[in-house]
This record gives C-alpha cells, structure tokens and sequence, in this order.
C-alpha cells in the first residue's frame, strides 16, 4: 500500500514537470484554436510517417533480436552495448554519419556505382523512415531481447517434448510475448519520431516533409506565437496519448519468467545458426556502418581538438552524473504501469516547447540561467525516464512475484523487501539503466540549446557551435569523442550491472 | 576551470553583486562562441570600459519578447533585418545614438534604433572543381545539369532561407513561384539551419549551397582552399545585416551607450572580418583585409525594407512551400 503511494505521487508529479510548462504556455499564450492548411498538412505528414517509423522499425527488430536472444558468440553482449550508439548520438551527427553511407557519393552509391547500376537516392519519405529505424532499431531491439528472455525456458522443453513444430512452436510460446511486447515498443517509437524535425526535413527532401515540430518552431522564432506553439504541442501529446492507450488497450500482460539462457541445444542446428548469425551480420552492417564512418571521418582530427571541447566534455560529464542518479531513482520510484504509460507521454513534448514552457513559469520567481544546470539536470533525467523505467519495471514486477509472498510470510517491512530482495535483483537492469541514462545524457542537445552559454557549455552544444563556426573537421573530431563517451559509459556500467547481478 | 564555474553557479545561484558594472549583451550561439567574434570583443570593450561584459547566448527575439522590460539585456547583438519589425514594436529598444553616415553600406541607412555592425551579400557559394558552368545568374542556376545539387535553408525556421525567397521574390515579383517550381529538380534538399545546409555542401553530398559571398574566405584564410566561391548574379544580390541595439530598461545606460560607440570603432570593426567572416559595416572596402577586399561582389543590390519584407513574409513563404511540395 505504501509501496503504491510513492509510486502513484511520484508518476504524478513526473507528469507535472512536463504537464507544466505546456499549461504555462497555455496560459502565457492563451488559447484560439485555429491551424492552417499548412498545418493541417503538416500533422498528416507528422502522424503517416511516425506510424511507418515505428511499424518498420519493429518488423526489422522481430526476427534480428530473436536471432540475437538465442545465439550464444563472442563479443555478443558489446555488440548489443555498440548497436544502441544509433540511438544516444546527437541527430546530426547520426545523420552525416548515415549520409557517409548512403548519401549521394557515400558507399553504397559507389557500390552501385561499381557494378554499372544507377544510383538511388535517399532523399524522400524512404531516407526519413531509413533513418528513423537506423534510430530506434536499437531501442526495439532492446525491448524485444528482454521479452525473449523473459520466455521460461520450461515451455521450450515442453515444446520440444510435445514434438511441437516451428509454427506451432512460434505461434504458442513466442507470439503470446510478442503481443505483450510489440504495442508498446511500436508506441514509444512512434512517440519519439512524432517530434522528429531537422531529420525528416534534411532527409525528406523539402517542405512535403513538414512536421508539427517545424510549425512549432516557426510558431515560436518568426511569429512569436505562444499561443499556437503550445496548441501545436498539445496536439503531439495528443496523439502521443492515443498511441499509448492504444498500445495498452491491444497489450495483453504475460507473467515473467526466469528466462533462458542462450544454450538450448535445438537453436544450434547448424542451419538454424547459420540463418540466424546472417541475420546478425545484416544487422550489424547496417547499424554499424553510419557509425564506422563517423569514427572514420573524426577520428584523424581527435587529437588536434582544442582545449575547450575537452572541458565542455568535462561539463557534460558533470551534468550527465547528477541526472543519471536522478533518473534512476525516479525510475525506481515509479515502477508502476501508470508511470511507465506517463513517461512514455514525456516523450512527445519538444524539447523546445519544454524548455520556454520552464521558462515562462519559473521567470517570475528567479532568473532561469541562474539555474540552467538545474534544469538541464532534472530535465535529462526526466527524458531518460521512459527508457529505464522500461528496463527497470518487468525485474521489479518479476522479483515482486516470485518473493513477494515469501517476504510477508516473514513480516519483512516493504523497505526490507526492497533493500534486501528487490534492489540486489535489480542490479543488472540498473547497471544499464544508469549506463544507458549517462549516455543519453551525454549525447543531448535538445534541451540545452535554448539555455545554454558559452561558460557551461556541453559537449553536443559545443559540437554544434564548431559547426556554425565552419569547423567541421573539429566537430567530426568531437563527435567522435561524444560517441566513445557514451559506449564507454553503457558498456561499463552494463558489465558492472552483470558482474554483481545476483540471478 | 569550467567545473569551478558551473559549482560556483550551483552554490551561489545569484551571485554576489559585483563591484564593477555589468552589461549583459545578449547574442546568438555563434557570435559568443569561442569560434565567434565574442571573446575578442569582450576583452577590447574591457580594456576601457571599466564593465564586466557578459556574454549570454541563445535565441534573441524570442527570449527578449517573452522577458519584456523586466529582461537583463542591456545590448542586444545579432538580429536581422527581417525581423526587426516585429522587434521594434515591442517598444523596448532605445536609439542607438550613433551617426548612420558613419556606415560604408551597399544602401542608405536611415534607421535610428538598430544599428548595422557586419553585413554579407546572400548568395550560392559552390565548389568549383565539381561544377562543369560556374552559374552567374538566378536563370543559370536552374539551368545546371541535373546531377548538380543546390542545398537551401527552409525560410520557415532559418533567417537565411527566408533572405532567400525574399531575395527570390524581390527579383521575379509574380513569377516568384514559377521560378521555384523550375529550381525545385535541382534542390537536393532544404535544411531546418544554415549550419546543416553548409554542413552538407563540405561534405560534398550537395555542390551548391545558400549562403553567403564571404563565405569563402574562411576557406581561403583557414584552410588555404580557393575552390569553394560565391556565385555572382546579375540581378543583383540581397544584403543581409546583422544589427545591434539598445535596450531601453537597461541598468547601466553610460556603459550600454559606451558599447554602442564602441562597435562604430575601428578596433571593433577589425574584430568582424576574421572571427564572423563577413564584411564591417563601418569601414569602407579599402579598410578591409585583402582578402576580403577581393572577394568577387555583385555590382547591383536589390532589397526589401523592414516593411517590404514583413508585409511578403507569410505569402512568399507560402508560395515557396507550394511550389516545392509539388
């Protein structure tokens, strides 16, 4: 009961930190309910390719994380840790490094080129979906890996016994998870790509591919229109909010399992390997390539780069810690399915409108860059929430079932049960939870630039400023070194979360 | 050093009250920039003024309207033309007190509240080894071979791509959107900022890009690269001008007023050319480093006021975003 309590508050008051700025820009602006053709247009766009996004990016994550979940190689857990860079990196620099491949002269051009076809281009609604599953393939993955894990490993025995065949097989012990799992990870991304904005314009090839962030944006920098910027943000978190219903209403929950390991002696016929390890390989070469050639393009003018990069990373460091702990520990304290479906809704709140929205109703009070490490600490970990809240909240469920009873026939208090039975099962997720957060924190720019300054500036912040300062050697350097921070910081603490997890 | 910066700010989150004068300017991203003309600004103006300048950075306009008198502006730097409209009515800048016959520019500059500091001609700039015609009017510019790719910014959220389709529609008037239908097959792409747009263009994924004719000379001065250059047209080119101005509510008036004066310097104007490569607005071309001196510029100039331009705005955008949704 008590358990509840804190867990229903702080999801409520998770939902006022973001709920806020948008009523303060209700206020501010007021309200006159009235969009334009463009507009209109431009939350079709919105909404058509959010839904291609997040379908496409699930159906490539189906069949790669299962080959994943239950083949057993070497470097497969820093493979996982690498193929989520995608994901944390700036969109900019994802971009170029996308572009390096499959831009006009990148690679697979001159692959093409090679063998006498034509080239293809990828500007179009096919580059903004390319790119938008290049993002959030691996957060698909992720989620889907732990579902697979999440099957008992008893009904694949049982299976094997009862002489089941593949289909039968699929049909009763992996789409019952699939359909616990596939709404809401088809929710979250098609959340995240709601707010998409420099992508899908410097992809979509011009104003066809115009979204609601765009008209936000004009709504705020041209026309000072409060009024319509906040209409326009309430309009994504609307259609944020009927995703999210959706995905519940069509989600049947699943008790969890304890998981299997990746021995089963029948995934390792040979051809069964062989299909699996070529599914891989794809995967990898896909998601890896954009990342090679940042690391190729930056990596010759790392070492020259100036001083204050370095301690702008400092900076992020700095910044990205403090966060990190407070996104887990409000993770921790809104594991509850009510929480996981507001966070979720964190998501389609542009950072833009979020940062003025602050600004508006902490003016009055105090002076906002007098506290703009504050508010880029509390709303980096605000926005890492949905992530690790989704990591964190199926062990604490699992840990609850199978000790719960047991704790209070032993009259253990529930601080009891969680310092003594909950935490030390939760190490692991919590391990890459935090890992996960940092570099998510590392790698944002969203929030930042409407407070930042030159005296605290980030590293993605400062990224961005040698690029307009037509630096763009020192920001392919830069952008490297972001991009080793952010590995670094999920690959050690995603080992340290393994080495001391109890099973 | 940063870190003591950042603890300091956490500890003491209004800082004790300094013995020396503050002047708060407020300035876009690139200009406070360590890659900007900021810091050599700040330490020239502190040489004399006995102030503490600083530097804050970020979105000018629309910071400054949502903070309204009670803002700690006292100098606001890097607005534009085109938006200066809207910044006017607002009511909260004050003269700028110094003379516009000072001012070397391609127009005749009139206003009294915002005040000139550097300027550039919009243009097309293009990598000259990959172009097979070197494009010298907006005609020759549609006329490139197909696989020759233009990137522009998106005139809805970039102040240069909105330089742009009032350029466009200053010089075709009624056939602006027929103009945009025809260059639409050679646009690559449209990019949300300039950074992008450039970004794209020395990476090589686009051949020509929006923006300005001195931009090369960060190439020539930087890189030793003499391959990228600006297009000239002979229609004649749009002036863009960055400004700067007074804040009316600010609490130190004598040293707001000693800054102004200041940016008329020639120490000030110096500063421009190398840290935000464009041209000083209050020297004439034979004060300008040789370099700039010889950069290629157009013998026409073809603008639209502050009026002109607000009143265009929404419907020549309109008919950009038309033309090229097709």
């Amino acid at each position: 009961m008590a358990q509840r309590v804190v867990q229903i508050s702080t999801s409520i008051l998770y939902l006022l930190v973001f709920a806020m700025p948008i009523l303060g820009l209700a206020i501010y602006g007021g309200v006159d309910l009235h969009f334009t053709a463009s507009d209109i247009a431009a939350i079709k766009f919105t909404v058509l390719q959010a839904i291609l996004s997040a379908v496409l990016s699930v159906a490539a994550a189906i069949p790669t994380s299962r080959a994943l979940a239950r083949q057993n190689f070497k470097g497969r857990e820093v493979l996982i840790s690498v193929l989520s860079a995608p994901f944390i990196l700036p969109v900019i620099v994802a971009i170029s490094g996308v572009l390096l491949i499959f831009g006009r002269e990148g690679l697979f051009n001159q692959f093409l080129d090679s063998l006498g076809q034509d080239a293809v281009s990828i500007y179009g609604l096919s580059g903004i979906l390319l790119v938008h599953v290049f993002f959030n393939l691996p957060l698909a993955i992720r989620i889907l890996l732990f579902g697979w894990g999440a099957i008992p490993i008893e009904h694949h025995r049982v299976a094997r016994g009862l002489n089941l065949n593949a289909w039968a097989r699929f049909k009763i012990i992996e789409l019952p998870m699939l359909v616990s799992r596939v709404p809401a990870a088809m929710a979250i991304i098609f959340v995240i790509c709601l707010s998409s904005f420099a992508v899908a314009l410097l992809l979509g090839g011009g104003p066809r591919a115009t979204t609601v962030e765009l008209a936000i944006y004009q709504a705020f920098r041209f026309d000072f229109d409060i009024a319509k910027a906040g209409q326009l943000a309430l309009v994504q978190a609307g259609f944020a909010a009927v995703a999210i219903i959706i995905s519940l209403a069509v989600m049947k929950r699943l008790d969890v399992g304890i998981g299997y390991l990746p021995t089963e002696p029948m995934w390792h016929s040979r051809t069964m390997r062989l299909v699996d390890l070529g599914m891989i390989s794809i995967l990898s070469i896909f998601m890896l390539a954009p990342i090679l050639a940042v690391i190729y393009r930056g990596l010759p003018h790392l070492a020259e780069l100036p001083t204050s990069v370095w301690s702008a990373a400092a900076t992020s460091v700095f910044i990205a810690l403090p966060s990190s702990v407070l996104c887990i520990l409000i993770s921790v304290f809104m594991a509850h399915r009510l929480g996981e479906s507001i966070s979720i809704l964190a998501l389609s709140i542009s950072p833009l409108v979020l940062g003025v929205g602050l600004f508006v109703i902490i003016r009055p009070y105090i002076n906002p860059f007098d506290v703009t490490f504050w508010i880029v600490v509390l709303l980096n970990a605000v926005l890492a929430v949905p992530f690790t809240l989704r990591l964190i909240l199926p062990e604490i469920q699992k840990a609850q079932s199978d000790f719960g009873r047991l704790s209070r026939t032993m009259r253990m208090s529930v601080g009891g049960m969680w310092a003594w039975v909950i935490l030390p099962r939760l190490l692991r997720p919590l391990g890459f939870s935090f890992g996960l957060a940092l570099a998510l924190s590392l790698g944002d720019l969203g929030v930042i630039v409407l407070l930042g300054s030159p005296e605290n500036a980030t590293l993605p912040y400062q990224i961005m400023q040698l690029r307009t300062g037509y630096r763009l050697d020192s920001a392919a350097g830069a952008s490297v070194l972001l991009l080793m921070m952010c590995l670094f910081a999920i690959v050690i603490f995603d080992g340290l979360g393994r080495r001391y997890a109890k099973h | 050093m940063k870190i003591t910066l950042l603890i300091s700010t956490m500890l003491s989150a209004t800082a004790a009250v300094a013995e020396t004068p503050v002047l708060t300017v407020y300035a876009p991203d690139y200009f406070a920039s360590e890659w900007g003309p900021g810091p050599a600004i700040e330490a020239e103006f502190e040489k004399t003024c006995g102030c503490d300048l600083q530097f804050s950075a970020g979105d000018l306009l629309p910071r400054i309207m949502l903070e309204g008198s009670s803002t700690d502006a006292d100098i606001v730097i890097g607005l534009n033309t085109d938006v200066t409209k809207k910044a006017r009515e607002t009511g909260l800048f004050a003269e700028h007190g110094q003379d516009n016959a000072d001012l070397k520019l391609p127009i005749e500059w009139t206003d009294g509240t915002f005040l000139p500091f550097d300027w550039a001609y919009v243009s097309f700039v293009y990598n000259a080894d990959k172009m097979s015609t070197m494009p010298s009017s907006f005609e020759d510019l549609v006329n490139l071979p197909a696989d020759h790719k233009i990137v522009i910014q998106d005139p809805r959220s970039s102040i240069s791509g909105l330089a742009l389709v009032l350029w466009v529609k200053a010089v075709y008037g009624d056939k602006a959107a027929d103009y945009w239908t025809r260059l639409s097959p050679n646009i690559l792409t449209v990019t949300s900022g300039w950074s992008e747009a450039y970004g794209l263009f020395t990476e090589g994924e686009a051949d020509v890009v929006l923006s300005f004719n001195t931009s090369p000379s960060y190439h020539i001065v930087a890189e030793e690269d003499e391959t990228k250059k600006a297009a000239i047209f002979e229609e004649g080119h749009y002036p863009y001008f960055e400004l700067v101005a007074k804040v009316s509510s600010t609490d130190v008036p004598d040293v707001a007023d000693a800054f102004m004066e200041f940016v008329m310097s020639s120490e000030f104007q110096s500063i421009i050319p190398f840290t935000n490569w464009s041209y000083p607005a209050a020297q004439s071309s034979d004060e300008w480093p040789e370099v700039f001196a010889n950069l290629p510029a157009p013998a026409k100039t073809v603008y639209l006021n502050e009026q002109q331009a607000a009143n265009l705005r929404n419907s020549t955008v309109e008919e950009w975003r038309n033309a090229l949704s097709k």
